[in-house]
């Protein structure tokens, strides 16, 4: 009985270490389960795919349930600045660079929970639509211009890339995608 | 203090296929969760045609404010389902489908697909060629069109009323 209940505990002591340890890596352990950077911004090329691995499924339906295999879109993921500082809200960033080349792109901002974040403008997103070929915006609580508006805290953004070019495929770790830089922070 | 490194050992070995399991099993469990969450407002083999996402929208993380999105909850126990895409013409819209692990196994767009409304049968291999064969039985349908402005959804509204999922059947 005393070797039954020996073993047993260690087994479910073993069991829950395993599994908490599964479930207490954060959501910006994403980038374990990218294989791709650029700048500031990663992607993993098995994100929504059949082939893709276990930790990459899981962590993906986590922070990416219903991501588009990347044969329609490809997305970049951003934690930090292109300084490699992570995001505050407290500060003001341009993210300025060419436009993707895909058939169309948006960068969205969300809060550290992986949802949209209520600010006065509610506006969550700047794609293909408000530039001419560049991009070039700000993300800060206040500022002239094009702006994400953002509150303080941590945040990230995520750059969706909707029926990429070839090139972008052939060259996913040096395509040009937008810089990220810091300007202030209050 | 054998004994206590004998049973560390036991625990320890039991920790890696532990943490494995837990996150083999956790897109499953997330998909069954969104699925019940969903279900009041989708049900089975039928469309949901869901508002522009905002910050009050909790259903999926991570939603694109650039899409607006319809959703259908599959299950092929009764037979092959089909869906039918309608959209306004000259956007991206595409449609993509999720197995119980949340894979990504089908997506077709407007360019790859035909013109709407865009017919497409999901079921098993014995249903015929045309047919797209889920890895599993349930799973989930999407349907993306792009919202270039957040006012163009009145007349996306107008449209996508006319799209169907519902078993073949019917």
């Amino acid at each position: 009985m005393r070797r039954i209940v020996f073993v047993s505990t260690a087994v479910i002591v073993g069991w829950v270490v395993g599994a908490a340890a599964f479930m207490l890596i954060p959501y910006s352990a994403y980038g374990v389960a990218t294989s791709t950077s650029n700048g500031p911004w990663s992607t993993s090329e098995a994100v929504g795919a059949a082939g893709a691995d276990v930790l990459t499924r899981a962590i993906v339906s986590r922070t990416g349930l219903f991501a588009l295999s990347n044969e329609e879109t490809l997305y970049f993921r951003a934690l930090q600045d292109s300084d490699g500082a992570r995001f505050d809200g407290a500060c003001r960033y341009r993210v300025i660079g060419d436009a993707p080349q895909a058939r169309w792109w948006s960068v969205t901002i969300y809060g550290p929970d992986n949802y949209l974040i209520e600010t006065p403008e509610n506006r969550y997103s700047i794609g293909s639509n408000d530039g001419d070929g560049t991009i070039d915006f700000a993300i800060a609580r206040d500022a002239e211009g094009l702006r994400l508006p953002v509150t303080d805290g941590p945040f990230s953004l995520t750059l969706r890339l909707y029926n990429p070019a070839a090139a972008v495929y052939e060259n996913v770790a040096t395509t040009p995608l937008p810089a990220i830089i810091r300007e202030a922070c209050s | 203090m054998k004994r206590l490194m004998l049973w560390l050992s036991i625990a320890a070995l039991v920790t890696v296929p532990a943490f494995f399991v837990t996150a083999w099993l956790m897109p499953h469990v997330i998909m069954l969760v969104v699925v019940a969450q969903l279900r009041p407002l989708a049900g089975v083999n039928q469309l949901y045609h869901a508002p522009p996402p905002t910050h009050e929208s909790f259903a999926v993380v991570m939603p694109s404010p650039d899409l607006a999105y319809s959703i259908c909850i599959f299950d092929l126990a009764d037979g092959p389902v089909q869906v039918i895409a309608d959209f306004p013409e000259g956007a991206y819209w595409s449609i993509s489908a999720y197995a119980s692990n949340t894979d990504n196994f089908f997506v077709a767009n407007d360019q790859t697909s035909n013109a709407p409304p865009a017919r497409f049968v999901f079921g098993t291999k014995a249903d015929g060629d045309d047919v797209i064969v889920p890895p599993s039985r349930r799973g989930v349908i999407l349907l993306r069109h792009h919202l270039a402005d957040r006012d163009a959804i009145a007349l996306i509204d107008e449209r996508r009323k006319n799209s169907i999922c519902e078993p073949l059947d019917t």
